[in-house]
């Protein structure tokens, strides 16, 4: 498939790549130009990313969790005796 | 363990439903942290560490507990990504708008209740590829390395896992209303 003709299954590997390493200049640019065109592949775009920034969430960034249960005293000792008897 | 004891609990309680099982992946990620100590490099810090270790037992106690219809099933063929598209190489079911914000605290709960459920579906290997990017943080150059595979293959991977999990998102809801709001 040349570069200037992809279409979405293309895009789609694509836009995935660019996450992990760069991609060559030309590609680059078709793929911006179909995303330009395609809110389908835009939209998939924008779903990688979210999955990205969930992913990278961690407990208080924001706070996700607004429970207040917390480990009992007793299941503290236990887990910290579990520690010490760790090799 | 005083520091990060409850954060941690917080979020695999959040995650699993199930308070015994909770404590039990706390003291599981504990346990582990201790072991792989050494392999700490301080890129990330000592909370985002151990909470990356959470997230794998989280997995891997979905992954191990499948008691919940999810991705495998609603999906025919975990494994061809290619039937997402029609022979024109267009979008076979167009990909949903997402409503979820991850800057809003209820609407990232309710994600990530799915996210891990359906990421336990996920093929193991393109799973695995996946939480080492994304979760842990790895470059390409190191997933190839702890899955001795080249980069092309990892880059495969990931793409799979990440059609796989959007796919799953959708088929269990997500998008879905927005979708039939349209209509």
């Amino acid at each position: 498939m040349k570069y200037w003709m992809f279409r979405c299954n293309d895009v789609s590997q694509k836009v995935s790549q660019s996450l992990d390493t760069s991609l060559p200049f030309h590609h680059r640019m078709a793929v911006r130009v179909h995303l330009l065109m395609c809110r389908y592949c835009a939209r998939f775009r924008r779903q990688l990313l979210t999955l990205r920034r969930v992913s990278r969430l961690v407990e208080d960034e924001p706070s996700i969790d607004q429970t207040t249960a917390t480990l009992s005293d007793e299941t503290k000792e236990r887990i910290k005796k579990a520690l010490r008897a760790a090799p | 363990m005083d520091q990060y004891g409850d954060s941690l609990f917080h979020f695999a309680l959040a995650r699993v439903k199930d308070k015994e099982i909770a404590e039990d992946l706390v003291q599981e990620t504990f346990l582990a942290a201790i072991k792989a100590q050494e392999r700490f490099k301080g890129h990330s810090s000592e909370k985002t560490w151990l909470f990356g270790i959470l997230k794998h037992k989280v997995i891997d106690h979905y992954r191990k507990n499948k008691s919940t219809v999810h991705a495998r099933n609603l999906l025919n063929d975990p494994d061809n990504v290619d039937a997402f598209f029609n022979a024109k190489g267009g979008w076979q079911t167009h990909p949903a708008h997402w409503q979820t914000n991850p800057g809003k605290v209820h609407e990232v709960k309710e994600f990530l209740d799915h996210f891990y459920r359906c990421l336990s579906d996920v093929p193991q290997r393109s799973a695995d590829a996946f939480v080492y990017r994304e979760i842990d943080g790895l470059s390409t150059e190191e997933i190839c390395a702890r899955l001795d595979i080249t980069a092309n293959n990892c880059w495969v991977l990931l793409y799979r896992a990440r059609m796989l999990l959007r796919k799953c998102l959708e088929l269990i809801g997500l998008g879905r209303q927005q979708e039939a709001n349209s209509k």
